[in-house]
C-alpha cells in the first residue's frame, strides 16, 4: 500500500477513527493490526520476515537484560547481539545480496577463465526490509549498551519493529524515541492533528506533484541516452537530484504526519540537504535518520576519528561503503557511497590548502556569495555522485557522463526542446515553479523559520484557505490515478 | 469556546473545499459523455422508449427524428462496442429517472463474454454522465473486478485532474448534445461480399446472452415492453447465425424480434458508412423511420406532439440546427448527399450537363436514395441525353420535380414557389418567388463552373439553410 494510493487514503482515516474511538490500552494491538496489514497489502507471505526479524530481537532485548554485566555475563551479552546481527543480517543478505553476490563471483571467476556460472535464486526483495532491520538491530545495541530497557510488552515491541508510517521506508527510528512514545502516545489536539496535517500534504506535494513530474523528464532522457544527450542530460541530472530528494524526503514528512496524527512524533529526516555547503554537511541533512546509525552503530564503534587520520578516511571509506551497499545490491550505489566517502577525505585532506587560498584571494567565508559558491559546488559533486545511484550499471554512469560531458547541443536551453523530453511546457514550467516553492521553503528552514508554525499563527480564515489551496493543488496537479501508474517511492526498494 | 470555533472553521473549509472540488471537477471532466448522454437525466421521466445496443444503435437510430415523424419520445443509451452487460447496468441506471413503456435492445454482440470494452475512453463515455449513486456503485462493482477501475469509474476525477493543461474553452461552456445520445456517420463505403442465408439458430451461453436475459426480465418485472432487434450490416454467416439464436430468445420471453438482415430496410449501395458494420446517416433515418412506425403500430406508443411538450419542441430546433451545421461541413458531394437523405430538409438539386458526375454509378444510386420510392424518369434521360439536370425534393409531403436539357418551368413547394428557367446569357437560373436572383449561378467567383449545386431547405421554417457548389472533383467550391 503506497502513501500516494486511493487505497491508503482510505486505509488511514479508518486507522485515525477507530484508533481514538477505542480504549488507550488497546488502541497498540489495533496499530499494530493495521501495521501488519499495511505490510501485508504488498505480500502477505513477507510478513513472516518480519516477524522473525521481531522475535529474534525482542529474545535478545530480553535474554541481555538478564544477563550480567560482569565477566561472564559480558560473553552472553555479546553473543546475544552477534546472534541478533547474524540472524537478522542472515535475512537481509539471503533476500537482498545473495543474487547480487553470485553475479559478481560468476563475473570474478569469468574474469579468471574459470566458468562455475552458480544460478540466481531471484528472490523478490522484501520491500523496505533494510529499514526495520536496522531499527531492530539498533534496538539491540541499544539495549546491550544499557541506553533503554528492554521492552516487556511483545505487542509494544511488535508495533516498534513495524509501526506503519514508516515500516518500508523510514526514517530508522530509535528505540529511545519510539518505544516511549508508543507506550504513551500524545494526546490528540486540533494543533497536533493540524500540524500532522499539514505534513502530510507538504510530503504529498513533493512526491505526486514534483517528485513524480520530475521523474517523468528523467525517465525520459535516461531511457533513450542515444538522442537525449548533451543538455537533455546535464537537466535530468540535475532534476534527478530534486526528484530524489522530493520523492524520499515526501515519503518521510507523510510519514511523520500520518505518526503525527496518532500521537507519535518521528524524527526529521532530512533538513535543507542541497544548502550544505560541504559533503560532510550534506550528510548530517540528508537521511539523517540512516545517517545517525552508520554514525552511531559504525563508524564510531570502528574507532570514528579518535584513532588518527589514516584510521578515520578508513573508517569513513568503510561507513560509506556499506551505506551504498545498504541503499541496494549493485555495484553503482557502493561506488556512489564510496564516491561520497572520496568527497569527504579529499575535503578534509584539502582544508589546509583551501585555508591558503581564501588567505591569499583575501575571500571572505561568512560572505554570502561564498556561501553560495560553495552550497553549489556542493551540490554539483552530491549530484555526480547521483548519477551511479540512478544508472543500472557502472558503464551505463560513465557513459551518461561521457554523453553528458561531450554532447554540443547547447541550443536545446533555447528553442523549446526541453519541452519535448516527456513533459510539455506547461508541465515543465509548473514543474520550476514547484522547484522554486521548494528552494524557498528549504530556505526558510534552513533559517530556523518553520511554515506550518506561521500558518498556524494565521486567522482560521486563512488556514482554511491554505489547506484547501494545499489539496486543490495536489488534486490537480499531482501525478496520479487513472492516467497514471502509481509511482513506487524510490527508496522502497531499499 | 477555541475548539468548537476550530470545529466551525473545519466544517467551513470542508464546505468550501467541496464547491471549489466540484466546480474543477466538472470543468476538468472529460465532455464527450455529456455530449452523448448530458440530458439524459434532464428528459429520462418524458420518454417512452430506451434504445440498447452497440454502435449500430448509437449511429442508426436518432430519437429526435423519432419525436419529427411520430411525436415519440426516446433516448438513445447504447454506446460504442457496449457489451451487453453495460447495456443492462445504463438501462437500470436510467430507470431510476425513467418510466418507459418499450425498450428496444439490439442483440448484436450478446456472443460475447466481455464485460468492458478493451479501450476504456468508450465505457467512460457511457458511465461518466451517469451521477453517482447506488445503481452506478452496483453497476461498477459488477463489471468491473479491481479497486483501481472501480475507483476509477466512481471517481472519475482520477482520470481527469491532469487535464488543466489542455482546458479550452470548451470545457468552460459546455453544451449537452442535441440528438439524445444518437451520433451521426457520415460516408459510404461499398460494403463487403456477404449474403444473407437461412441460417439455424446454435445456442449461445455467453456472458452477453445472460446480460439480455436479464434485461429482458428486469423490464417484465417491471411491465416494461421489450423489443430484441439485430439491426442491418453487411453480417457474415456466424453473425446471421446469432440473430438467429436472439430470435430463439426473442420466441422463449414471448417477445417482439425484428432482424433487420432478413428485411430490406436499407440499400447497402447507399447506407454503409464502412465495408462491414455500420451504417451511415442515410440508412440509420431509414432504420429510425420504420421503428417509430413500427413502435406506434404495435406497441401504441404515443405521439406526444400535441401534448404541450416544449421542451422537446425547443430541443428539435437545435437538433435542426445542429444538422444543418454538420451539414455545411461536409466538403464532398457524396457526403452531402448522404446527410440530405432526410426528409426534415427539402431541397433543389441542379448538375451541369457537362459533368462526368454521372459517370460514377454511386452518385445516380445516392440522387435516387434522396426518394427512394420515386422513379426519377428525367434523370435516365438526362444521363442518357448528357443534358442538365434539375430535381426539387419538397419532403413535408414528398413532392418531386424534375427537369431535364433547356425545358424549364414553375412548381409550388410547401416553401416557395420555384421557377427554373434559362438565363438571357444561356445559363440556367432557379429562381424562388420574386426573387430575381438566381441560386444557380454559372460561374463561380473563382470562374470555375460548379459541376454539382445544391440549394438546402429547413422544413421548420422553409427557409434556405444553405448553398453548395461542388467542382469537378465534387468537393465544397470554397
Amino acid at each position: 500500500m503506497l502513501f500516494n494510493s486511493l487505497h491508503f487514503l482510505i486505509f488511514f482515516p479508518i486507522v485515525i477513527a477507530v484508533y481514538y474511538l477505542i480504549p488507550r490500552k488497546i488502541r497498540t494491538y489495533w496499530l499494530l493490526a493495521a501495521s501488519y496489514y499495511f505490510y501485508m497489502c504488498w505480500n502477505a507471505k513477507y510478513v513472516l520476515l518480519l516477524l522473525f526479524s521481531t522475535i529474534v530481537t525482542y529474545v535478545s532485548g530480553i535474554m541481555l537484560e538478564k544477563c550480567p554485566q560482569e565477566d561472564k555475563g559480558k560473553r552472553y551479552r555479546k553473543l546475544c547481539v552477534a546472534a541478533s546481527f547474524i540472524l537478522n543480517l542472515s535475512i537481509l543478505f539471503v533476500f537482498k545480496y545473495l543474487d547480487f553476490g553470485i553475479a559478481s563471483l560468476n563475473q570474478i571467476l569469468s574474469h579468471l577463465h574459470i566458468e562455475l556460472n552458480a544460478p540466481a535464486f531471484d528472490l523478490l526483495l522484501p520491500v523496505g526490509i533494510s529499514f526495520y532491520t536496522f531499527q531492530a538491530l539498533g534496538y539491540t545495541v541499544d539495549v546491550y549498551r544499557g541506553e533503554i530497557y528492554a521492552e516487556k510488552n511483545f505487542f509494544r515491541y511488535a508495533l516498534f519493529v513495524s509501526f506503519f508510517p514508516q515500516l518500508v521506508a523510514g526514517p530508522i527510528e530509535r528505540s529511545k524515541n519510539l518505544l516511549r512514545q508508543l507506550d504513551k502516545p500524545a494526546a490528540p489536539t486540533f494543533d497536533r492533528f493540524r500540524d500532522g496535517f499539514l505534513l502530510m500534504l507538504w510530503g504529498y506535494f513533493l512526491k505526486v506533484v514534483l517528485a513524480d513530474r520530475i521523474a517523468v523528464f528523467v525517465d525520459t532522457a535516461y531511457g533513450d541516452i542515444e538522442t537525449y544527450t548533451g543538455v537533455y542530460l546535464i537537466v535530468a541530472t540535475l532534476l534527478f537530484a530534486v526528484q530524489i530528494y522530493c520523492d524520499f524526503a515526501g515519503y518521510s514528512v507523510i510519514a511523520m504526519g500520518a505518526a503525527k496524527i496518532l500521537g507519535i512524533s518521528l524524527m526529521e529526516n532530512f533538513n535543507s540537504p542541497y544548502l550544505a555547503a560541504s559533503v560532510a554537511e550534506f550528510w548530517r541533512r540528508w537521511h539523517i535518520s540512516l545517517s545517525t546509525w552508520f554514525r552511531d552503530y559504525l563508524y564510531i564503534p570502528l574507532g570514528g576519528n579518535r584513532k588518527g587520520k589514516i584510521r578515520k578516511y578508513v573508517n569513513l571509506i568503510i561507513t560509506f561503503g556499506v551505506s551504498g551497499l545498504w541503499h541496494g545490491a549493485n555495484w553503482t550505489y557502493v561506488i556512489w557511497g564510496l564516491l561520497n566517502g572520496a568527497y569527504q577525505i579529499i575535503g578534509d585532506i584539502l582544508t589546509p590548502i583551501k585555508k591558503k587560498m581564501v588567505g591569499i584571494l583575501d575571500i571572505k567565508e561568512d560572505s554570502l556569495s561564498h556561501r553560495c559558491l560553495r552550497v553549489v559546488t556542493t551540490f554539483l559533486l552530491v549530484d555526480l555522485a547521483w548519477v551511479f545511484f540512478r544508472a543500472n550499471t557502472v558503464f551505463e554512469a560513465l557513459r551518461i557522463i561521457k554523453r553528458m560531458l561531450t554532447a554540443r547541443n547547447h541550443w536545446v536551453w533555447f528553442d523549446g526542446s526541453l519541452y519535448e523530453c516527456g513533459l510539455n511546457e506547461k508541465n515543465f514550467r509548473l514543474m520550476v515553479w514547484g522547484i522554486l516553492l521548494l528552494f524557498v521553503v528549504d530556505i526558510c528552514k534552513y533559517k530556523g523559520m518553520k511554515l506550518r508554525e506561521v500558518i498556524a499563527r494565521q486567522d482560521y480564515w486563512a488556514q482554511c484557505l491554505c489547506v484547501i489551496v494545499a489539496i486543490l493543488g495536489i488534486l490537480l496537479f499531482g501525478m496520479w490515478g487513472a492516467g497514471y501508474d502509481v509511482a513506487n517511492f524510490i527508496y522502497f526498494q531499499f | 469556546m477555541k475548539r468548537i470555533k476550530a470545529i466551525l472553521w473545519i466544517i467551513v473549509m470542508f464546505l468550501l473545499m467541496a464547491a471549489a472540488y466540484k466546480t474543477a471537477a466538472f470543468y476538468l471532466g472529460g465532455k464527450t459523455a455529456y455530449h452523448k448522454n448530458g440530458d439524459l437525466l434532464r428528459v429520462a421521466d418524458a420518454c417512452d422508449v430506451l434504445f440498447l445496443g452497440t454502435s449500430h444503435v448509437t449511429t442508426e437510430i436518432y430519437p429526435m427524428e423519432l419525436w419529427r415523424e411520430y411525436g415519440i419520445t426516446s433516448y438513445n443509451i447504447s454506446g460504442y462496442g457496449h457489451p451487453m452487460a453495460l447495456s443492462y447496468w445504463m438501462m437500470m441506471n436510467t430507470l431510476d429517472y425513467a418510466d418507459p413503456k418499450v425498450v428496444v435492445v439490439d442483440c448484436y454482440v450478446m456472443e460475447s463474454d466481455a464485460m468492458v470494452i478493451n479501450d476504456q475512453k468508450f465505457m467512460h463515455f457511457s458511465l461518466d454522465s451517469i451521477p453517482f449513486s447506488a445503481t452506478k456503485v452496483r453497476a461498477v462493482f459488477d463489471i468491473f473486478d479491481d479497486f483501481d477501475s472501480r475507483a476509477e469509474y466512481l471517481w472519475s476525477f482520477s482520470l481527469y485532474h491532469d487535464r488543466w493543461d489542455e482546458l479550452k474553452r470548451d470545457d468552460f461552456e459546455v453544451e449537452y448534445g442535441q440528438t439524445r445520445g444518437a451520433i451521426f456517420e457520415v460516408g459510404l463505403s461499398e460494403p463487403d461480399e456477404f449474403m444473407i442465408k437461412d441460417v439455424k439458430a446454435e445456442p449461445i451461453n455467453s456472458v452477453g446472452v445472460t446480460y439480455l436475459r436479464k434485461i429482458i426480465e428486469e423490464c417484465q418485472d417491471r411491465n416494461i415492453e421489450v423489443v430484441l432487434t439485430f439491426l442491418p450490416f453487411p453480417a457474415q454467416e456466424d453473425q446471421q447465425k446469432v440473430a438467429a439464436y436472439a430470435g430463439e430468445i426473442a420466441r422463449e420471453y414471448g417477445v417482439d424480434y425484428l432482424n433487420f438482415l432478413q428485411m430490406n430496410v436499407v440499400d447497402y449501395e447507399t447506407d454503409c458508412f464502412d465495408s462491414y458494420s455500420h451504417l451511415n446517416v442515410a440508412g440509420g433515418q431509414k432504420i429510425t423511420s420504420f421503428m417509430g412506425g413500427y413502435l406506434r403500430d404495435n406497441y401504441g406508443v404515443a405521439d406526444h406532439r400535441q401534448d404541450g411538450l416544449t421542451e422537446w419542441d425547443e430541443d428539435y430546433v437545435d437538433y435542426q440546427r445542429y444538422k444543418i451545421n454538420k451539414i455545411q461541413s461536409q466538403e464532398s458531394l457524396q457526403n452531402y448527399l448522404v446527410m440530405m437523405a432526410d426528409e426534415s430538409f427539402s431541397l433543389c438539386l441542379y448538375v451541369d450537363g457537362e459533368s462526368r458526375i454521372w459517370e460514377y454509378e454511386q452518385y445516380v444510386n445516392q440522387v435516387h436514395n434522396l426518394a427512394p420510392e420515386y422513379e426519377f424518369p428525367m434523370l435516365e434521360e438526362a444521363i442518357g441525353r448528357g443534358e442538365d439536370y434539375c430535381l426539387i425534393i419538397d419532403n413535408p409531403g414528398r413532392t418531386v420535380t424534375e427537369y431535364c436539357g433547356a425545358e424549364g418551368g414553375t412548381t409550388e413547394t410547401s416553401f416557395a414557389q420555384i421557377t427554373y428557367k434559362e438565363k438571357e446569357d444561356g445559363s440556367k437560373g432557379l429562381y424562388f418567388g420574386d426573387s430575381e436572383e438566381s441560386f444557380v449561378v454559372e460561374r463561380c467567383e473563382d470562374d470555375r463552373i460548379p459541376t454539382v449545386q445544391v440549394v438546402l431547405i429547413n422544413n421548420l421554417d422553409g427557409t434556405v439553410v444553405d448553398v453548395q457548389r461542388f467542382d469537378e472533383a465534387l468537393r465544397v467550391n470554397k
